[in-house]
């Protein structure tokens, strides 16, 4: 067997079990009982896609592809960011996100 | 050869890491303790697979940009972390079954 | 800053033409612009960053550091029989003023698994350990240290 045999075993079972792992998060985005959990997983699907997009512009030796994982990976930064910060604001707009009202909302549980 | 052993290692070990993080978000119980995993895999996971690859491409356009992506990454993950365990703390109203409170500040 | 705005450009680009150089400095020249104006940039932080140069590569380091030390911990934890874990909210100061320095700590404390920001006013912090041996000695972090040597260089 050659080396560039073996490489190609890697690539393709690497990302064989990145698109598991996928799978694994999205019955948790789905299952998931808080709004938090769903955007935690999603957050963790965009990262292994980052990961699976990246193996394969190494397995075809495109560069070009790395810039596709960039901006996926921009675009699930953003994703987080815009859901969270619309979910404060729809559904807490009484409870500011200032730190010191976070910390009288710790007190009033006590 | 040297290469190939030292890529095919690093890209194990991301999987175990990836692995792990998976099998550990459906064995944590709440989310900010599923969160901690989660960021191992964000961090420690994706980085050490695209090491690996990093090794396997040498010096070229390709490994310049998955260095990009590698920073990228350790810049952009812990923000989006933040902001989605701020959002739970503000949202979840019995926080304090979860984890306890300690206070080391002068306030 | 400059430099490294350009040399970004030409990794994306992938090759070196008359075009590309041109447009390049062209468009470098418009975002070395709008970082001058709006995002308070000023040849002094570059003159810092090299001050700062060997500390810097010290905290990459250690931090690297750090990261696989915890990782370790976290994944141990993760594979255990039964999960026993008590998660922890710690509130505490640091005695850091330049902003920078701080979101630098912030963002180091989240990636190191184990421990989460889950906000920052001034110099108080507000943290999320995963368990108590990892929320123990959270005041003077090995991270703590090495930027208050940065912030009296600056």
């Amino acid at each position: 067997m050659t080396i560039d045999g073996m490489y190609e075993i890697l690539f393709i079972v690497t990302m064989s079990l990145l698109a598991l792992i996928t799978f694994a998060y999205l019955v948790r985005t789905i299952l998931g009982p808080h709004f938090t959990d769903r955007i935690l997983a999603a957050n963790s699907i965009s990262t292994v896609i980052i990961l699976i997009i990246s193996v394969l512009a190494v397995y075809l030796k495109e560069s070009y592809i790395v810039d596709v994982a960039l901006i996926y990976a921009s675009l699930g930064f953003i994703t987080v960011i815009i859901l969270c910060k619309s979910r404060l604001q729809i559904h807490h707009r009484d409870r500011d996100d200032d730190f010191k009202n976070l910390k009288k909302g710790l007190d009033k549980h006590d | 050869m040297i290469k190939l052993i030292i890529s095919t290692i690093l890209i194990v070990l991301g999987l175990i890491v990836v692995i792990t993080a998976a099998v550990g978000n459906y064995r944590f119980a709440y989310v900010l303790n599923r969160m901690q995993v989660g960021s191992t895999a964000d961090t420690l996971g994706a980085s050490l697979v695209i090491s690996g690859l990093i090794v396997y491409s040498g010096f070229s356009l390709i490994s310049l940009k998955l260095v990009m992506m590698i920073v990228f990454l350790w810049v952009a993950n812990p923000v989006a972390s933040h902001f989605l365990a701020k959002t739970e703390i503000i949202e979840n109203e019995d926080i304090l079954d979860e984890c306890e409170v300690v206070r080391h500040d002068s306030i | 800053m400059f430099i490294l705005l350009f040399l970004l450009w030409v990794a994306l680009n992938g090759k070196i033409t008359v075009e590309i150089i041109v447009i390049g400095f062209v468009v470098t020249l418009g975002v070395y612009a709008f970082a001058w104006k709006c995002l308070d940039y000023s040849v002094k932080s570059d003159i810092h960053f090299f001050k700062n140069f060997f500390w810097i590569i010290l905290y990459i380091f250690v931090l690297i550091y750090e990261i696989i030390k915890s990782s370790l911990s976290v994944v141990l934890i993760a594979f255990k029989q039964d999960i026993e874990i008590q998660p922890q909210i710690v509130f505490f100061e640091v005695k850091l003023k330049n902003k920078v320095l701080l979101t630098v700590l912030a963002n180091s404390i989240t990636l190191t698994p184990g421990t989460m920001t889950v906000d920052v006013e001034e110099n108080r912090f507000c943290v999320h350990a995963l368990d108590k041996s990892m929320a123990e000695g959270i005041e003077d972090l090995v991270f703590v240290k090495l930027l208050m040597k940065m912030e009296e260089n600056v």
